[in-house]
């Protein structure tokens, strides 16, 4: 909503200077999204005096002006505007570039086959309130082409605020004002609506057959108003808050909804035959809107319609129709001010995606009692004295159920315990007396406001307090109540244990994004179940839920080698996600992507990673989160080169992760050429051993026993099944083997290979012998022979 | 036949051990002489298969040149003598190494919060990305058809689940798992997601911190002082709060919060408009509705919360402005941090 704080000081006496009616807005509780000072935005508009002026051809009082904008400076503009100009004015003219306060930025432009080169500013359309005709004109020349804010004074803002969805009352400048009012200790002046002189015509009768959707309807006929352009004043009020004034009827009912918040509603009485019924449209009813579209009754609950005898006139507060409304010819108006259930009207409006000023007013509710009567008396006396209406006949109302005054009760203590200050009686009695609760002495019963729709409920009196002592007197203390030891979970550790150890290593951590494409689902992924996909997406790039960290990782290696960043050492830690079963389920997962040279400066041993640096990153995140031993056991998994994939499974089997190096194709795309490894490891199923706390075992008190082997073996079988023997036959004194060497070629039959293997020995209780090694040693050997048909070399 | 660790280890020992210079003498002919232990084994290389040949052979090389030079060493020593001379290196050319890793930027900031007010008494925990409506809405005061849903632009997935628009879904969820048992405080910290189209401010997804406490006595004044540490703790002790009234379906009385300005403290800048104040969290007392839903009695209990915009206070931090580059993971970006 754009508030002219001209016009809203309309309501507030006595006057207060322009900074401090902005600084009361945010404590009313408005969200100011920008202040446009007209002082500073209407610099760039200047003083033109009008030099030559004819008829545009082909058009109705439309003018070609020849301006002089400055000195010498002679420009031709056409004069669009209902306001004449005379030849020897000066008048406020925006050139091509300039933007108004209102939003509208000024071009050249053709009109009718003539070159406009700027515009003649109506007070209006540069946000301000009319002074006088609504047209600034000056006649002293030695303005010419100077700024506008050097000719007059002008102290006035536009202000654009977004009013919560909880107080509509504030939709309307009076209920600012009321706030404001309340803030800075003002006093609220409601404008005067004189009543008109009473007419013999008769009320038209109205019926409300949907009381659930309509609480109050209240019209009154008007007879002899003529329908015409505005008047200055009006229309640039309308116009500074972005309003395109229309007709003087239906400029009134505009200006007074702004006013007051409350929307009218104005029908051609001599469309209305018989009778106002406020009904659901009946099935196989259509009704035409004034935006072209057309409304039809289906089911049950069917939209609300204002309807005559026979058939629906509007869509009931959201959209007249097209053929009921004001039109030139009228001279006997309908005003309708009613009251409809936001429930309701919010359902139609969205089922029939139809909206407007007035919807969005009602479908957050609006005051049935003083704001609607004072806005109907408003309209009607401005329909007297702006629209030339002679007589007006009595209100028909019909008003089922009065809203009852909602009561609470608000003791001070109540107050004092929620906000933590101390707040006396008085206190709360004159705060909230200020916004027109009534209180009784006691604070037992505070009776609230009806246009305060927003408050179901006695806290919202404490705010109401709290804002207009303002927050500044809530000041800072620390609690009273009982402390708190604070902590976090076993996956937070678990995290946090995983970040140190690979940003200790180098590696970069990214942020991912959670949403991808819906091709390539099995990509990289492990986790069983279909994919979470959204019903609604932003766009295709943005529909599914992620199942795997990695996509997002091998993106970001392709964008940073685009960028010549070639050693890519990344990782992500966060959630994935599928749908096993009706419910979706989310993991925790660490992803890793690791390429290029293992180093990022090494002039002397450049050397490129490698499938087992991954793995040994891998192995290094499962030993510092205290993870049972894992094994690697091959798998194909789309997207990793055949051969290189694994996946890791701890304990029991359980699955807590893969491995492998990306498919070079899929690379390759990217325009990246070296191999590129990546991983992701289920956090979720890791946790247990990063909470443990270790109990310390006995430091070994004897020495150890080193020994290497070596064996020569068939090239099929795997290292982890020879060291898984050779755990196996050595017995309970081997304390660690490690491969230390693998080679096959010169010397060792093609189908083969040389694995060496360095063990060490070792007993809790005494210094082992030699003997008792050697034994070890070769049931060791004796046990691969066996197994692998493996020979022993170097003992 | 003991390891070559071993036998190097023995070996240095002994020239270590070694008091004169016939004794050194003596202990270079027990390892490096003709028929020494180390030379034994060099000699026994000739005979091992090539596969091993190679390692080995390495491990002896190297063995005998650290036996040689501790025995330089301890030469020296002994004759008290010392030459300065050593190996000539060249100390400046660059090192051997990686370029060290670096946490995101918006991790460090919401651990950072996470610390602060783990340390004021509040317990982390995570809660689900994809949210019944219930815990998302309902269970917040903004039942459907509620004009405040208009607020979030909410994604919906192909099931019954809405993607959540506030880490705040996880308040009835604590207090349901509490039994009722006071007082709570509770941090969270998460991915959320609204339907906005992207742009140097918008994203569709954002990450939230989310806090609550809940007891007898929890009050507003409570609120100020717990976000006034925090506000100290992120931005700096002079760090100041503006408290200015605003609109949350699950609290009242709300509160929007501004500090000051991180960058001009206060002199006016760009970044705060020349305001002075940036706009960081929202916050308030818990209203009844949601105390209800988490099965609290809010005639007996009451409690504040806040929310925390991450991606925000992370570009305010380091003064990063497009929230693009949160998402684009540019190494030139990461390395800043």
């Amino acid at each position: 909503m754009i508030v002219n704080t001209e016009w809203l000081l309309d309501y507030l006496t006595p006057r207060v200077p322009l900074t401090e009616l902005l600084a009361a807005l945010p404590r009313v509780g408005l969200d100011v999204e920008a202040t446009h000072h007209l002082s500073g935005t209407l610099a760039a508009v200047r003083v033109g005096f009008v030099r030559a002026k004819r008829p545009l051809e082909g058009t109705e009082g439309r003018y070609v002006c020849d301006m002089e904008v400055a000195r010498g400076d002679l420009r031709q503009i056409v004069c669009a505007s209902a306001h004449p100009v005379e030849v020897g004015w000066g008048v406020p003219v925006a050139l091509p570039g300039t933007e108004l306060p209102t939003g509208t930025v000024i071009h050249e432009e053709t009109m009718h086959g003539v070159l406009s080169q700027g515009m003649i500013c109506l007070d209006g359309e540069m946000g301000m309130v009319a002074k006088g005709t609504g047209l600034q004109v000056f006649h002293d020349e030695a303005l010419l082409g100077r700024s506008l804010t050097e000719a007059i004074a002008i102290d006035e803002a536009l202000v654009h605020v977004k009013v919560y969805p909880n107080r509509p009352d504030c939709l309307g400048l009076i209920g600012i004002a009321r706030e404001a009012a309340a803030m800075l200790g003002l006093q609220l002046v409601l404008p005067t609506a004189p009543l008109p002189p009473d007419s013999s015509a008769a009320a038209v009768p109205v019926e409300i057959l949907a009381p659930s959707l309509c609480t109050r309807y209240t019209c009154q006929v008007l007879q002899g108003v003529r329908v015409a352009p505005s008047p200055a004043w009006l229309a640039s009020r309308l116009m500074a808050v972005g309003s395109r004034p229309i007709n003087n009827v239906v400029d009134i009912t505009n200006f007074t909804m702004h006013e007051w918040g409350q929307p009218l509603h104005a029908f051609d009485l001599h469309r209305v035959r018989e009778k106002i019924v406020v009904r659901r449209f009946a099935a196989g009813e259509s009704l035409r809107l004034l935006d072209g579209r057309t409304v039809e009754g289906v089911g049950d609950d069917a939209p609300l319609a204002i309807a005559d005898a026979h058939a629906p006139m509007a869509l009931a507060g959201i959209m007249g129709g097209e053929t009921s409304g004001i039109a030139e010819s009228t001279t006997d108006v309908l005003l309708e001010a009613a009251h409809f259930e936001p429930t309701g009207i919010r359902m139609s409006s969205r089922r029939l995606g139809v909206s407007s000023d007035s919807c969005y007013r009602f479908e957050r509710g609006m005051d049935p009692n003083e704001t609607l009567n004072g806005a109907r008396y408003r309209a009607a006396a401005l329909l007297f004295s702006v629209a030339g209406a002679k007589s007006a006949g009595p209100v028909a109302d019909a008003y089922p159920t009065p809203a009852k005054p909602k009561v609470f009760a608000m003791p001070a203590e109540r107050v004092s315990r929620c906000l933590g200050i101390t707040v006396q009686p008085e206190q709360v009695a004159s705060c909230l007396t200020k916004l027109g609760y009534r209180c009784s002495e006691d604070l037992q019963r505070v009776e609230v406001p009806s246009r305060r729709v927003d408050v179901d409920d006695a806290v919202v009196l404490i705010e109401d307090v709290a804002r207009v002592l303002g927050y500044d007197a809530i000041t800072p203390s620390p609690s009273s109540e009982t402390p708190t030891a604070g902590g976090s979970t076993a996956l937070d550790q678990a995290r946090s244990i995983g970040r140190r150890l690979l940003v200790g290593g180098g590696f970069l951590e990214l942020r991912g994004v959670p949403l991808e494409a819906l091709e390539g689902e099995a990509l990289y992924s492990q986790i069983t179940g279909a994919s979470v996909t959204l019903a609604n997406p932003l766009n295709a790039d943005l529909a599914r839920v992620r199942r795997s960290l990695v996509p997002f990782l091998v993106k970001t290696a392709v964008y940073n080698a685009s960028r010549r960043s070639m050693n890519f050492r990344y990782f992500e830690i966060d959630k994935i996600f599928s749908r096993p079963a009706a419910e979706p389920e989310e993991h925790w997962a660490v992803g890793i992507l690791l390429g290029g040279a293992l180093n990022d400066a090494d002039w002397s041993t450049r050397s490129e990673t490698d499938f087992f640096d991954l793995k040994g990153v891998v192995e290094s995140l499962l030993e510092a989160l205290r993870a049972p031993r894992a094994s690697f056991i091959p798998v194909t998994i789309e997207g990793y080169a055949p051969g290189t994939a694994a996946r890791i499974t701890v304990g029991n089997g359980e699955t807590v992760g893969v491995l492998g190096q990306i498919a070079p194709e899929t690379l390759a795309a990217g325009r990246i050429q070296q191999p590129v490894f990546a991983g992701e490891l289920f956090l979720g199923r890791l946790t247990e051993g990063s909470r443990a706390t270790p109990a310390f075992a006995a430091l070994p008190r004897y020495p150890a026993v080193f020994r290497d082997l070596s064996f020569v073996v068939d090239r099929a079988v795997a290292y982890a099944a020879m060291e898984d023997a050779i755990r196996r036959a050595a017995g309970p004194q081997l304390e660690s083997v490690d491969c230390m060497d693998v080679f096959a070629g010169k010397g060792i039959a093609p189908d083969r290979r040389s694995v060496a293997v360095s063990m060490v020995f070792r007993a809790p209780d005494r210094t082992l012998a030699s003997e008792d090694v050697n034994t070890a040693v070769d049931g060791i050997a004796a046990q691969l022979a066996r197994e692998f048909g493996a020979e022993v070399r170097g003992r | 036949m003991q390891s070559i660790p071993e036998l190097l280890e023995r070996a240095l020992a002994h020239v270590l051990a070694s008091d004169s210079l016939a004794a050194l003498e003596q202990a270079r002919v027990q390892y490096l002489g003709k028929s020494g232990e180390l030379t034994a084994r060099m000699k026994m290389l000739a005979s091992l298969a090539p596969e091993i040949k190679k390692q080995f052979g390495q491990a002896v090389n190297t063995a005998k040149g650290r036996i040689e030079e501790a025995i330089e060493q301890r030469k020296a020593a002994l004759q008290a003598g010392a030459r300065p001379s050593g190996p000539s290196l060249d100390i400046t050319l660059p090192g051997r190494r990686r370029l060290a890793g670096r946490v995101h930027p918006m991790t460090a900031t919401a651990e950072a919060m996470k610390q602060i007010l783990i340390g004021l008494g509040f317990s982390y925990d995570d809660y689900p990305d994809i949210e019944t409506e219930y815990y998302n809405f309902d269970s917040l005061n903004t039942p459907a058809w509620h004009p405040a849903r208009d607020l979030h632009d909410t994604f919906y997935t192909d099931g019954e689940h809405v993607m959540r628009t506030h880490t705040t879904a996880y308040q009835a969820r604590v207090m349901q798992a509490s039994g009722g048992q006071v007082p709570i405080r509770a941090i969270t910290t998460g991915r959320c997601y609204r339907k906005d189209d992207i742009d140097a401010s918008h994203f569709p997804i954002f990450q939230q911190l989310d806090a609550f406490a809940v007891g007898h006595n929890i009050t507003m004044s409570d609120l100020r002082w717990t976000l006034t540490e925090l506000a100290k703790g992120l931005f700096g002790p002079d760090t100041k709060l503006r408290f200015r009234p605003s609109y949350f379906p699950f609290t009242t009385p709300s509160a929007e919060v501004d500090v000051s300005c991180v960058v001009c403290r206060q002199k006016g800048c760009a970044l705060c408009s020349r305001t002075g104040w940036l706009e960081v969290l929202g916050s308030g007392m818990m209203r009844p509705e949601v105390l209800r839903a988490g099965g609290l009695d809010p005639e007996r209990h009451q409690g504040f919360a806040f929310g925390i915009g991450v991606d925000r206070v992370t570009m305010l931090r380091h003064q990063i402005n497009d929230i693009r580059h949160l998402y684009q993971n540019e190494e030139a970006f990461l390395r800043q941090f």
